[in-house]
């Protein structure tokens, strides 16, 4: 199926996939539809500052149930599109004919909500022996169960910068009668970053 | 994947070997959550799908939030009470835990732990501490099979008169599910997703766990166990969510058939499974069911680690028994 921009509904099949203690595969249509928000996270940024100021949680709220509302509805549609593919035009390449078909019918149901958010990130400069550590800015959003948000990302492979705070500059002339001034000798290159210590093992515990 | 499954644990090769990639860890519902990416650069897309899942659940589903569908659910008990989808598949995989388990992991204790005192988030119950205020008589708890009177619709939930909802037992292990799921479809290479402790892989090949009691006994050398594990491993244990209150020490972990905390021999189990969800319905059930969970697990197929009030351990169906590099003192290597 092709998608415009506008955001899948990760949970178009949720309702009626997952039942819980079913085998994994009751999760692989929701996991059809929940994935296609992966294709679209690089064009999302969060700035949980600015909009807890300017917008208070409850309309937060909302305005994610009203995605998802949208969501559902269009996948409704979208799925009585398939279902209505020409007879005898089974497997892939009828449902993708009718897929195709479904987007260019497609309606809009409604203008589809937008949210803009940025992600500020503050980036802590390496100690001397140790690694960076990203770790996002921002107040908590203050829904139940969620404390301040720190996200720390231990890459594993660091970038290098060097900085020469030297300066190689050569005078003098051939005449002899001022003398060369001995160009100065560059700042020795920083040492290599250390390595980035391994995380520790995932764990399993009451929490 | 199958031939996965049928040995989802090993005894993990000593010492840990290094594990390469990225990890992003924060607080949400109430606990930490963690995800890792053998790949580096799909952190952010594993992240940005493991948050979505878990606010979109913590919309729905928080019975601390006044506004969620969930606590809108509980205060119209006995009434139809339009909800989100979303809340209506959480309570489904809630009815089926409660199905499979005869009501031994039961949806409906959400009215005996606010008894308890378990009313709001547990770092404001601690710090209430004495002052939690407690009902001088308090509801009996809701029939083991209260559940079955549970009705859903596609949009619309009700649960019977004088019971509340609380999706512990389930909720976090399904955000594991559902973000593993998200996982699969984005096409993300070998990942682990942990909200609180209960964790699942995704990929091929085993992630090297360390399986704990709680979450500060992992550095604890001696009271640890480290084990290669495929698919989802789940602990529950009467250790960790504690409070007091009317001069009692108190757990979240409620026997259905009484509404009081759990009393049984274990005080944690750990079980491996495909699913998260079934790691962790099997893990609070074999608590509840106390001195039966042995016969009950070994029916069931399902790798375990069991832990006793004096920290013995005993494996079951074939739980790796490797013993330890660094017992402890008392000379138990799995203490």
């Amino acid at each position: 199926m092709t998608y415009s921009s506008a955001t899948r509904d990760r949970f178009r099949l949720l309702v009626s996939a997952l039942t819980g203690l079913g085998a994994a595969g009751a999760l692989v249509g929701t996991a059809a539809a929940a994935g296609v928000a992966a294709r679209e996270h690089d064009e999302q940024q969060v700035d949980s500052t600015s909009a807890d100021t300017t917008q208070s949680r409850a309309q937060l709220r909302e305005q994610r149930q009203a995605q998802r509302r949208y969501e559902r509805d269009l996948a409704a549609y979208e799925a009585a599109v398939a279902a209505r593919a020409e007879p005898g035009e089974t497997g892939e390449s009828g449902a993708g004919r009718a897929s195709t078909d479904a987007a260019a019918r497609r309606v809009v149901l409604r203008q589809r909500p937008t949210a803009t958010r940025t992600t500020t990130v503050h980036v802590t400069a390496a100690a001397e022996a140790g690694p960076s550590q990203v770790t996002a800015s921002g107040a908590a959003a203050g829904a139940a169960g969620q404390g301040t948000q720190t996200s720390t990302a231990q890459t594993g492979s660091q970038s290098q910068t060097s900085t020469q705070t030297g300066s190689q500059t050569q005078t003098g002339s051939q005449s002899g009668s001022t003398p060369a001034t001995p160009a100065p000798s560059a700042a020795p290159p920083p040492p290599p970053a250390s390595p980035t210590p391994p995380p520790p093992p995932p764990t399993t515990s009451a929490s | 994947m199958s031939t996965l499954l049928q040995r989802p644990l090993a005894a993990a090769t000593q010492p840990a070997p290094v594990m390469a990639g990225a990890a992003a860890s924060w607080r949400a519902l109430g606990t930490t959550v963690e995800v890792r990416t053998e790949r580096p650069d799909e952190i952010e897309c594993a992240t940005t799908l493991l948050g979505q899942v878990l606010t979109d659940v913590a919309d729905v589903a928080s019975r601390f939030d006044p506004d969620s569908d969930l606590s809108r659910v509980n205060a119209a008990a006995g009434h139809w009470v339009e909800v989100d989808p979303l809340l209506v598949s959480a309570v489904r995989v809630a009815l089926d835990a409660a199905a499979a388990t005869d009501g031994l992991v039961h949806p409906l204790l959400g009215r005996p732990m606010i008894e308890l005192g378990y009313d709001a988030d547990l770092t404001q119950v601690r710090r209430r501490g004495e002052l939690t205020p407690l009902p001088h008589a308090p509801a009996p708890a809701p029939a083991v099979d209260a559940w079955e009177d549970v009705a859903l619709r596609e949009d619309a939930v009700r649960i019977p008169a004088g019971t509340a909802l609380d999706l512990g037992a389930t909720a976090k292990a399904w955000c594991t599910d559902l973000a593993l799921a998200a996982f699969r479809a984005a096409g993300l290479h070998r990942a682990l997703v942990s909200a609180g402790g209960d964790l699942r892989t995704h990929g091929p090949g085993a992630w090297t766990v360390r399986v704990a009691e709680r979450p500060g006994d992992a550095a604890e050398a001696g009271r640890t166990q480290l084990v290669d594990a495929t698919g989802a491993l789940a602990t529950s244990s009467v250790l960790e969510r504690r409070w007091r209150a009317a001069g009692t020490e108190r757990h979240h972990l409620l026997d259905p058939r009484t509404g009081q905390p759990l009393t049984g021999p274990w005080r944690t189990a750990t079980v491996a499974a495909p699913t998260t969800v079934l790691a962790n319905v099997a893990a609070t059930q074999a608590l509840v069911l106390g001195h039966d969970a042995l016969a009950h697990l070994h029916a069931t197929g399902l790798a375990a680690r069991l832990v006793d009030h004096d920290g013995r351990v005993t494996a079951v169906n074939g739980w790796p028994t490797t013993p330890l590099t660094d017992p402890s003192p008392d000379g138990d290597p799995h203490a």
